[in-house]
C-alpha cells in the first residue's frame, strides 16, 4: 500500500472527526450548496439544436453562416389534401389564399407564397424577354445563332404560322425568329422549380388537383427552436380554426419542412430526457432499497449523487445558461457513476459495522476506501476534463457537468454523508447483510481465482483477443441525420409530401463567393457550367442554379456577343436570306432586327437582381444569393444521380486531400477554391476524419494524464499498469461489442469512450488498492469478498443508469447508453478476474 | 400560343342557320344546332387549309385531318407542307414539331386571362350555348348557311376579328373563315369521314 493511500486516507478521517465535532459547519457547507445549486437550476434551459453536435470550427461556422444567410431548411411547406370523393379544386384555392392571408396576419411569417399573380407573370415576361439575347447558355446561344440555327428558327415560324390562327403569337415571332425568349422561359421554368407543382389559376397545384402547396417564409430566425415552437403552435391554431370551418370540411391541412422537424426533434430529446432522469433515478433507488434494505441508510447513499448531478447543471446554468438535452441525459447517466462513491463507501461501512461499533467502522472505511474513491474521482474528472478541449459544445457541456457532479458528488459522499450516517443513521440492523452475502459468494469465486489465476488469465486474454480483433470491423458513422429522431406522424407527412410535391430538398449545397456580388456571379457561371456537364456525363442529376436567370453581366454581354460576332448586319443577312427561302416577304424579321440592334447598343442593359423584384422569381433569386459584410454569396441546390455516384461518391473522398483528381469536388475545389459545399455525406465524411483525430488526440491525451496520477499515488510503474488496464480493456472491449452487434461510432456516443475510461479506471484503482492492501494479503478472495462487492454493485448502478439511455427514441442517446454499457461490462470484466488474476500470477 | 386553338376548335360540329340578328327563330335554330352538337361522341374529319398572311409572298396551302372526341380531346394534325401536330387533353395542350424535333406542352389553367375563354369554348362544344353566348355575339353570316360570331372580349379581339362558319344541310359545319385584324385570313375546309353521335333519348 503506498503512502499517498494512506496520507488521502487520513486526511478524511481528521476531516470527519472534526466536523463531528461542530456538524453546524457541516450543516452550513450544505445549505450553502444547496442554495446554490438552486441558483444554478432557476438558470439554465434545455438546448436542443443538432447543429451544436458539430464540432467547431471555420467550417461550421461558414455553413452555420450560409443556412442563416438563405434560410435554409426554415421554409414551412403546408400541404392541403382535398381528401372528398370528388374533388374541387376551387376549394384548395380558396383554402390556400384564405390561410396564407391569416398567417401573414400572425406576423410569424415574411411572406407566405400560394399562387402568382397574373401581373406578376407579365411582369417577369417584360423583364425576360428584352433581355433574352443574355440569357442562354453560350453553346445554346452560338447554335441558335449559327446559319443552321438561324435556318431552324426561320423555318419554325413559318410553320407556326400554318396554324389555323396564328395572329396573336404573330408578332412576338416576328420579333424572336431564332426562339430565344421561348427557350429561356422554358429553361427558367424548368430549372427553377424546387417543387413539381402545376399553375392552377396561379396557384400551386399538383397535376390532378387534389393537392395545394403554400410555402412560409418565417419571420424569425431559422435556428431558434423557441421562435419555431411558437411559430407553429399559432399556425397549428389556425389550421384548427380554419379545419372548423364548413367551407372547408373534408380539405386536410398539414405542415411539413424545417421549423416541423427541428422542433419535433427537440420535444423528442426533451421527452427523452425526462424519461431517463426519472427511470434511473428510480431504478438505482430500487438497487439501494434491495442492497440495503434501509431507507435511512438509501437516502443518505442517494443523496450525495442526486445532488451532485443537480450540481453539475447548476454549474452549467451559471456558466453557460443553457444545457444541451443529450449533455442532459448524459446528467441522467452520471448519476449511475457517481452513486458508485456512496455504495463503496456504505458497503465496506455497513460490514465493518457488524464487527465493531458505528463510529469506528466509519473511520476505518474512509480510512480502507476514501483514498480509492479520491483517486477514482480524480481519475474520472481526469477523463471528462480531457473533453473541455473538444470542439464539440455538447462534449465540453458534458465535461463541465461531470466536473461539477462527480467532484461534489465525491466531497458528499466522502465528507457529508459519514457524517449523516453517523448522527442520522438510527439504530444499526442488519444492513449489511446484503453486502456481506453477496461478498461471501463473490470471495468463494475469488477463492477460484487464487487458486488457478493462470487459468482465468488465460480465459481474461482470450476473450480480449478475441473483442481485439472483432475491434477492427468497428465502423464510424457521421451523418448527423443519423443521431436524430422523428415521429412516424412527422415521417408520414413528409413521405406524403414528397409523393405529391417532390423531394423539394438537395442533395447537396454550393455556395460561391466574391468581394461583389458579380464576382460571386461570375464564379457561379463558372460552377454552373461545371455542373451542367457533371449532368451531362451523369454524375449529378440536376442542379438548380440562379446562373438560369441570372447570370454575371460579364456573361451576359459575352452572349451577346457570340450571336453578333461584332457584325450585327451579318446576323441579320443570314436571317433574311433564310427566310425569303421559306416565302417570307421582304422585311417580315425588322421587329427583330431592330430589337436586337437596341440591345447591341446598350439600350437594354444586361438583368440585374433587383430588375425582378416584387416577383416570385425575384424573390427566388434574393434567396438564393446574400451579400452582407462585403462578402457575396450565391448558393446552388445539387441533386446527386443515386447512392453511389455523383456528389455523394465524390464526397466520401477526402475534398481538401483531393485523392482523386477526377472527382467533381477536386474539380471544383480547384477551380474555384473557397467553395463550400455543403451536404451531409460530405459533413459525415468530414466529421469523421475530425472524430478519428479527436478521438486519438483525447485518449491520448487522457491516458498521459491519468498515468502520471496514478504513478503519483503508487510510485511504481506495475500497479499504474494493472490499473490502467480495465480502462484500456473497456475500449477494446466496446469497440468489439460495437462492432459484433453492428453499431457505428458516432460524434456523440464517441463520448461514451471518455465515460467508460472514468468509470473503469475507478474500477482498477478500487481492485490495486484493495489487492495490495495488508488486510487482503494480495488473495483475490478477500478483495473480491470487499471492494467486489461494491465494484459490482456500482457496475448494476452504472448499467441502470445508462440502461435508460437505451430506451431513448433519440438515437444520439441510445447508441451512447449501448457504448458506456459495453464499455462498463468490458471495464468489469477485467477489473474483477483479469486484473486480480494478473497481480495473483505475478505475485506468485 | 395555346389559346390560339380554341375559338377554331369550338366550331367544330356546330352549325346554325344564317342570321342576320339574333331573333326568336335563330335562337331556336341555334338551340337546336347545340343540341345536335351534344350529340357528337366522335368525328373525324379531313381538312384543307388556305392562308393569306401578310407574312408571306403567296397564299399558303396545308392538309391534315381532324379527330375530336367528346370530353375534351382533340387532335390537329398537319400533314403538308410541314408536319405538326396539336392535341388537347383536359386543360393540358401540346404541339409537337416532328420535322424540328421540338415539342412544347401548356397549361391552359395556369395562365388566368384565358381561362375563361377556354372554358366557354368547350362548354360550347358539349352543347353549353349560354356560355358561348357570353364570349361571342352570335350572327347571321354574308352568305347563306353561315354564321357569324363576333368576340365580345377586347382580348379576343386582338387577334380574331371574326369568324365564318359555313354549314351544309345536314347542320354540319365544313368551312370556317377566320377573319384577323390585320388583315389575314384563314379558310379551313373540311371533309367529314367519320362521326359518331350518340343514340336519341
Amino acid at each position: 500500500m503506498s503512502s499517498s493511500h494512506a496520507t488521502i486516507g487520513a486526511l478524511f478521517v481528521e476531516i470527519h472527526r472534526r466536523l463531528s465535532a461542530s456538524p453546524v459547519m457541516a450543516v452550513l457547507a450544505v445549505g450553502v450548496l444547496l442554495a446554490l445549486v438552486t441558483g444554478g437550476l432557476l438558470q439554465f434551459r434545455i438546448g436542443t439544436q443538432m447543429t451544436d453536435a458539430l464540432p467547431e470550427g471555420e467550417e461550421r461556422d461558414r455553413m452555420l453562416a450560409v443556412m442563416e444567410n438563405f434560410k435554409l431548411a426554415a421554409m414551412l411547406l403546408i400541404h392541403l389534401e382535398d381528401t372528398r370523393e370528388e374533388p374541387d379544386p376551387e376549394d384548395l384555392v380558396v383554402l390556400a389564399d384564405y390561410l396564407a392571408a391569416e398567417l401573414e396576419a400572425t406576423e410569424e411569417y415574411r411572406h407566405v407564397f400560394c399562387r402568382v399573380e397574373p401581373d406578376e407573370q407579365q411582369a417577369i415576361y417584360e423583364t425576360i424577354f428584352p433581355r433574352r439575347f443574355y440569357l442562354l447558355p453560350m453553346e445554346e446561344t452560338q447554335d441558335r445563332a449559327s446559319p443552321e440555327g438561324i435556318r431552324r428558327g426561320v423555318s419554325r415560324t413559318a410553320i407556326r404560322l400554318l396554324s389555323p390562327q396564328p395572329g396573336f403569337a404573330e408578332p412576338m415571332m416576328q420579333r424572336d425568329p431564332l426562339g430565344f425568349g421561348e427557350a429561356v422561359l422554358q429553361r427558367m421554368l424548368a430549372g427553377q422549380q424546387q417543387f413539381t407543382v402545376d399553375l392552377y389559376h396561379g396557384h400551386f397545384l399538383s397535376d390532378d388537383r387534389r393537392h395545394a402547396l403554400l410555402l412560409a417564409e418565417p419571420l424569425g430566425q431559422g435556428m431558434d427552436i423557441r421562435a419555431m415552437d411558437h411559430m407553429l403552435k399559432v399556425t397549428e391554431e389556425l389550421f384548427d380554426r380554419a379545419r372548423a370551418d364548413e367551407r372547408f370540411a373534408g380539405l386536410r391541412i398539414a405542415a411539413t419542412g424545417g421549423p416541423v422537424y427541428a422542433t419535433s426533434s427537440a420535444g423528442i430529446v426533451k421527452k427523452d430526457v425526462r424519461r431517463a432522469m426519472g427511470a434511473t433515478g428510480i431504478g438505482i433507488l430500487l438497487v439501494f432499497l434491495l442492497f440495503f434494505r434501509n431507507l435511512r441508510v438509501m437516502a443518505m447513499a442517494f443523496v450525495p449523487p442526486a445532488v451532485g448531478v443537480a450540481a453539475g447543471i447548476a454549474l452549467l446554468g451559471f456558466s453557460r445558461g443553457e444545457v444541451h438535452g443529450l449533455g442532459l441525459g448524459f446528467g441522467a447517466a452520471m448519476l449511475g457513476i457517481t452513486v458508485d462513491y456512496t455504495i463503496h463507501l456504505f458497503t465496506r461501512t455497513l460490514q465493518l459495522e457488524a464487527e465493531l461499533p458505528r463510529v469506528e467502522a466509519i473511520r476505518r472505511a474512509l480510512a480502507e476506501v476514501s483514498p480509492s474513491l479520491g483517486m477514482g474521482c480524480l481519475t474520472t474528472l481526469i477523463g471528462f476534463g480531457t473533453l473541455l478541449i473538444a470542439d464539440t459544445q455538447v462534449l465540453r457541456d458534458m465535461s463541465t457537468l461531470a466536473l461539477g457532479g462527480i467532484g461534489c458528488a465525491f466531497l458528499l459522499c466522502a465528507i457529508i454523508a459519514p457524517l449523516a450516517y453517523r448522527h442520522l443513521g438510527g439504530k444499526a440492523r442488519n444492513s449489511g447483510n446484503r453486502a456481506a452475502g453477496l461478498g461471501r459468494r463473490l470471495e468463494a469465486f475469488g477463492a477460484h481465482i487464487d487458486r488457478h489465476p493462470r487459468r482465468f488469465v488465460a480465459v481474461w486474454v482470450a476473450v480480449s483477443v478475441g473483442m481485439l480483433v472483432a475491434a477492427t470491423g468497428l465502423n464510424f458513422d457521421g451523418d448527423i441525420r443519423n443521431l436524430d429522431y422523428q415521429p412516424d406522424r412527422v415521417i408520414e407527412e413528409d413521405r406524403k409530401f414528397q409523393e405529391v410535391f417532390g423531394a423539394g430538398a438537395s442533395g447537396a449545397m454550393l455556395v460561391v463567393e466574391g468581394e461583389t456580388l458579380e464576382q460571386a456571379l461570375q464564379a457561379n457561371d463558372q460552377l454552373d457550367a461545371m455542373l451542367a456537364q457533371a449532368i451531362a456525363e451523369g454524375r449529378l442529376t440536376s442542379a438548380s442554379s440562379p446562373a438560369t436567370l441570372l447570370p454575371s453581366r460579364a456573361t451576359q454581354l459575352a452572349r451577346l456577343q457570340a450571336i453578333h460576332g461584332d457584325d450585327p448586319q451579318r446576323l441579320y443577312a443570314r436571317v433574311s436570306e433564310a427566310a425569303v427561302g421559306y416565302g417570307f416577304v421582304d422585311g417580315y424579321f425588322q421587329p427583330f432586327f431592330d430589337e436586337f440592334g437596341a440591345v447591341v447598343e446598350g439600350q437594354v442593359e444586361p438583368l440585374e437582381i433587383g430588375d425582378m423584384s416584387g416577383t416570385a422569381v425575384g424573390d427566388m433569386l434574393e434567396r438564393r444569393m446574400a451579400v452582407r459584410d462585403g462578402l457575396a454569396q450565391v448558393l446552388t441546390l445539387v441533386e446527386t444521380a443515386g447512392e453511389h455516384s455523383g456528389v455523394r461518391e465524390i464526397i466520401d473522398e477526402d475534398l481538401e486531400a483531393g485523392v482523386f483528381p477526377h472527382d467533381l469536388a477536386a474539380e471544383i475545389e480547384e477551380a474555384l477554391p473557397g467553395t463550400l459545399l455543403i451536404s451531409f455525406p460530405d459533413l459525415a465524411a468530414r466529421l469523421m476524419n475530425k472524430v478519428r483525430g479527436d478521438l486519438a488526440r483525447l485518449a491520448g491525451v487522457c491516458l498521459a494524464a491519468l498515468a502520471l496520477v496514478l504513478f503519483v499515488y503508487y510510485r511504481r510503474p506495475l500497479p499504474v499498469l494493472f490499473a490502467l488496464l480495465p480502462a484500456m480493456a473497456s475500449f477494446v472491449y466496446l469497440a468489439g461489442m460495437l462492432a459484433l452487434l453492428d453499431i457505428p461510432l458516432n460524434v456523440l456516443n464517441v463520448c461514451g469512450v471518455a465515460i467508460t475510461l472514468g468509470v473503469a479506471i475507478d474500477y482498477g484503482i478500487f481492485v490495486v488498492d484493495r489487492m495490495s492492501s495488508q488486510e487482503t494479503g494480495g488473495r483475490v478472495a478477500a478483495m473480491l469478498g470487499t471492494t467486489g462487492t461494491g465494484v459490482l454493485v456500482s457496475a448494476v448502478t452504472t448499467v441502470i443508469g445508462l440502461g435508460t439511455m437505451i430506451m431513448a427514441r433519440n438515437p444520439a442517446m441510445q447508441s451512447m447508453g449501448m457504448v458506456v454499457i459495453a464499455g462498463v461490462a468490458g471495464g468489469l470484466f477485467t477489473a474483477a478476474i483479469g486484473v486480480p488474476a494478473l497481480m495473483r500470477t505475478v505475485r506468485r | 400560343m395555346r389559346t390560339l386553338w380554341i375559338p377554331l376548335i369550338a366550331m367544330l360540329g356546330v352549325a346554325t342557320p344564317a342570321l342576320g340578328q339574333p331573333s326568336s327563330a335563330v335562337e331556336e335554330t341555334i338551340r337546336q344546332v347545340f343540341d345536335a352538337a351534344r350529340d357528337i361522341q366522335h368525328m373525324e374529319a379531313q381538312f384543307t387549309q388556305i392562308k393569306e398572311l401578310q407574312a408571306f409572298k403567296e397564299p399558303v396551302t396545308s392538309t391534315g385531318t381532324l379527330v375530336y372526341d367528346r370530353g375534351g380531346k382533340v387532335v390537329w394534325s398537319y400533314r403538308t407542307p410541314a408536319r405538326m401536330n396539336f392535341e388537347l387533353s383536359g386543360s393540358t395542350a401540346r404541339i409537337v414539331y416532328p420535322d424540328l424535333g421540338e415539342e412544347q406542352e401548356f397549361n391552359l389553367e395556369a395562365d388566368e386571362r384565358f381561362r375563361p375563354m377556354v372554358e366557354s369554348m368547350f362548354v360550347w362544344l358539349n352543347g353549353d350555348m349560354t356560355t358561348v353566348n357570353d364570349a361571342y355575339e352570335m350572327g347571321a353570316g354574308p352568305e347563306p348557311r353561315t354564321l357569324q360570331m363576333t368576340p365580345r372580349s377586347e382580348l379576343i379581339k386582338g387577334f380574331v376579328q371574326r369568324i365564318v362558319l359555313h354549314y351544309e344541310e345536314g347542320l354540319q359545319v365544313d368551312e370556317v373563315h377566320i377573319y384577323e385584324p390585320d388583315g389575314d385570313s384563314t379558310i379551313i375546309r373540311f371533309t367529314y369521314t367519320n362521326v359518331e353521335r350518340s343514340p336519341n333519348p
